[in-house]
């Protein structure tokens, strides 16, 4: 009889647990046959116990197997530290000190291409940022005030203050719960459930016109986990004067339209195949593209990853948010092609959690789009619609 | 072979009206209090097995989740479009989104040609008093009754807290889709299922199950 128990891993040392590993975890034990029941034939006896020690070997070759994979993944995972590490130390003590000089010579490009540390990342962001908007410590002091008052004129007004209003300071605090909800950083309690309001209820003072719009959370809450909240509202403020999130945060229709096409082109001329099957199943960028370009792929991939993404796109502009939605369609291009309209939209929508960031870059790097062509096609597309 | 057609359905209504956990529930069976808002659109699909007598078919559910923030309207008819049922959710204790729905129904009626089956579907049934829940109704249902009549759209109430009338919501949509009438009463209270619209306006004498 063949009994299958768990035993409990006894590893000690991490040298040791890949060998303990592969058989501690689910071993197979072999045990007698009960006296009550009639013996086996001989035969027989032999061919289970051939079985057992088929099964075994399998179930270990099997364990072998994962616990390679794992080994090379923390292998790969201590190596890009490993780097990170190394690199940490150029941009403090060689870049930064010469940014102007440094930031766009080949050696720092490729050294920003693998990803900048997350310790300067929030310094790096915002010299890249090249704020067009200054805003002082006073001024946001300002604007946090404001705020203050605003909300506190809600509270004495509106008794039911849950969802009674239309007040954009009650839409901000209905969505800073639902900001990242897995992290737990913004939710009432969080650690950073104040910051996050305040940053957007002051960009409500400070660009009345514009004031809140779902999504706006996200960008605020990934600058928020990077840099002190005054910094986070300056880069926040600055990022939403980009041409591209500048034209879809004021809803600019018409704008909108000519980026999608825009992106339509270099879709074509990337991914032909693919092209046509998203035309032929009624998939257009407005079903996909739109997400990823409100929230910089905050919303639909992994954090990680879209800091990553960010990093180039602080880089090279917003050249960058087409060429990583390309990166992303090519990295799934076959699973796409199997998918039929509502599926692909779907999975477009809400991306892998395991997506692979090197993985991605790679197939982002074989994407071709120079800066002359993604100008020259968007200025025509804004002729053709008439804007600008 | 069961004959097989596919309709799109949008939802649509005021942000925090619950359009998403609506979906999460019907299709991942969980609920969770916070979902991330959406942002553009969202996607989901499920398939209806409907059995009528010896006639059997399936309908494929393409479902689209639209962005509640009003900023986003001008997008929606990007999404609405070609649909061929239109799920309006309120919170049910929430009387501004209640406000909205006319909004929705104005919106669809004007601008969508082909013909769009309506369902006006209040939320969060688990936050009402009557059903244990700390806040009151914001809008009688006698009224929204009333007003879901004068459209001929259907009136639903859910809870995704609480698993409550979604299955029924979209088989009802599904069976409106193909033509199938239900024997048993979309959910919505006792005292309003004698005069629930949909077995009045259709025409077709047998009833199904599922």
């Amino acid at each position: 009889m063949i009994n299958v128990v768990e035993t409990a891993s006894k590893a000690r040392s991490p040298s040791k647990v890949a060998a303990l590993h592969a058989n501690s975890t689910t071993g197979l034990i072999l045990e007698n046959r009960p006296n009550h029941l009639p013996s086996k034939p001989k035969q027989e006896e032999l061919k289970h116990r051939q079985q057992y020690l088929q099964m075994l070997e399998n179930a270990k070759r099997k364990a072998a197997k994962e616990v390679a994979i794992k080994e090379k993944l923390t292998e790969e995972k201590y190596d890009r530290e490993e780097i990170l590490r190394q690199s940490g130390k150029k941009w403090i003590e060689e870049i930064i000190p010469n940014w102007q000089n440094m930031r766009h010579s080949s050696t720092v490009q490729q050294i920003w291409w693998q990803g900048i540390p997350p310790n300067i990342r929030g310094k790096i962001w915002k010299l890249a940022l090249d704020f067009r908007l200054d805003i002082s410590a006073d001024l946001y002091k300002v604007l946090v005030e404001k705020t203050d008052e605003k909300f506190k004129e809600l509270a004495l007004n509106e008794p039911q203050l849950d969802s009674q209003s239309d007040s954009p300071l009650i839409q901000i605090k209905l969505d800073i719960s639902r900001t990242f909800p897995n992290l737990g950083m913004f939710q009432v309690g969080g650690p950073y459930h104040a910051s996050l309001f305040e940053i957007l209820g002051a960009y409500t003072q400070f660009k009345p016109t514009v004031g809140y719009i779902q999504g706006m959370s996200f960008l605020a809450a990934v600058f928020l986990l990077n840099m002190e909240p005054l910094t986070a509202f300056a880069c926040f403020a600055n990022l939403l004067e980009k041409p591209c999130q500048k034209s879809f945060y004021e809803m600019k229709t018409t704008k909108m339209q000519a980026y999608y096409q825009t992106f339509d082109g270099l879709f074509y001329k990337n991914l032909p195949k693919l092209f046509n099957h998203f035309t032929i199943n009624n998939v257009t960028p407005d079903m996909y593209l739109c997400n990823w370009i409100y929230t910089l792929y905050s919303h639909s991939l992994p954090l990680d990853v879209t800091c990553r993404i960010w990093d180039i796109v602080f880089r090279d502009g917003d050249i960058f948010i087409f060429r990583t939605a390309l990166g992303i369609l090519s990295l799934y291009k076959s699973k796409l092609m199997d998918m039929k309209s509502i599926q692909i939209a779907k999975f477009l929508t809400k991306l892998p959690d395991d997506v692979d960031s090197d993985l991605l870059f790679d197939a982002i790097n074989d994407i071709r789009v120079t800066k002359n062509r993604y100008n020259s096609m968007l200025l025509q597309h804004f002729e053709n619609f008439n804007c600008k | 072979m069961d004959e097989v057609h596919t309709t799109k359905v949008v939802l649509l209504g005021r942000t925090g009206s619950g359009k998403t956990s609506l979906i999460v529930r019907y299709i991942s069976s969980v609920f969770s209090e916070n979902v991330k808002p959406t942002i553009g659109a969202a996607f989901s699909k499920k398939t209806v097995q409907l059995i009528h007598g010896e006639e059997r078919k399936q309908v494929v559910l393409a479902i689209w989740d639209t962005a509640g923030d009003e900023r986003y309207e001008s997008m929606a008819p990007l999404y609405y479009r070609n649909s061929s049922a239109a799920i309006i959710c309120f919170d049910l204790a929430d009387r501004q989104s209640y406000n909205k729905v006319d909004f929705w129904v104005k919106e669809l009626v004007e601008k969508v040609e082909q013909n769009c089956k309506l369902y006006i579907c209040g939320t969060k049934t688990d936050l009402l008093a009557e059903y244990g829940g700390p806040l009151k109704r914001a809008v009688g249902p006698t009224e929204v009754m009333a007003y879901a009549k004068k459209l001929n759209a259907k009136f639903v109430e859910t809870s995704s807290k609480s698993n409550y009338g979604i299955d029924d919501l979209f088989k009802l949509v599904a069976a409106d889709f193909a033509g199938f009438t239900l024997c048993e009463a979309p959910p919505i209270e006792d005292s309003l299922r004698l005069q629930e619209p949909n077995q009045t306006d259709v025409n077709e004498k047998s009833s199904c199950c599922f």
